[in-house]
């Protein structure tokens, strides 16, 4: 199973947990997860909260395609990528990636590629809700060089 | 014959707008859809569009050449992605 949702809900690390167990099955021995969160303070500003757009048409087949490319490159049973979009306040969940596989090793480095590829490939944009205005934000220069080792060890 | 425009984030700041009709002559070309938004938009508007940092989709693929556009097809302006 990959399911990619974006929405603008909440997601519960539980729920999502033992759905993906419950699918994965009994040769399952490995999971690793990764929520990201909203900070509450950037380089120079206090940050109230994000606003995130998307392309429905766009976004879902941009994360499906890097959870595609994960199971290329490693042993998978199964993969829950949720992402929310809207107005999401500091200090909340923002993306879920869940990972199955046999074993541990698989299932981090999935974990952290796809996580990596979401960084830089993912069709979303992302503003900061500051106490000093609104600023539209850019991958940064370290999320471009994770996502370029990851291509150099290809 | 139709297509529609859609401008997502920043630009769809800088252009005031998110959606657009736009009719244009069939077998329109990249060069045309920039007149014909220049004419809606205004051109210094559409400036704005017509850099490298601006990706173009079409039908939700991005064209990083050149393309001839058919009646009903989407075509989305984007600014860089930050990425989730």
């Amino acid at each position: 199973m990959i399911e990619v949702r974006v929405q603008e809900e909440d997601f519960s690390l539980d729920t999502e947990y033992q759905r993906l167990v419950d699918s994965a099955g009994s040769e399952c021995g490995a999971v690793a997860s990764f929520v990201g969160r909203v900070r509450h303070s950037s380089v120079d500003a206090k940050v109230i909260g994000l606003r995130l757009e998307h392309y429905p048409k766009m976004t879902e087949s941009s994360i499906r395609t890097i959870v595609e490319q994960a199971e290329k490159r490693w042993f998978l049973q199964d993969v829950i990528v949720i992402h929310r979009v809207g107005e999401i306040p500091s200090g909340s969940q923002i993306v879920l990636v869940l990972v199955a596989s046999s074993h541990r090793p698989d299932a981090f480095a999935a974990c952290e590629f796809i996580m990596d590829y979401l960084k830089t490939e993912a069709v979303f944009w992302k503003k900061e809700i500051r106490d000093d205005g609104e600023v539209w934000i850019r991958s940064t220069a370290n999320d471009k060089a994770r996502r370029d080792d990851w291509v150099a060890q290809e | 014959m139709n297509i529609t425009v859609l401008f997502f984030a920043s630009l769809k700041e800088e252009m005031g707008v998110d959606e657009l009709e736009v009719s244009l002559s069939i077998g329109a070309d990249r060069a045309r859809l920039m007149s014909t938004l220049s004419g809606v938009l205004g051109s210094k508007k559409v400036s704005l569009l017509d850099c490298d940092e601006v990706s173009i989709a079409v039908n939700q693929a991005i064209e990083k050449s050149e393309f001839v556009l058919h009646a009903g097809d989407e075509v989305a302006f984007l600014p860089p992605i930050t990425g989730g």
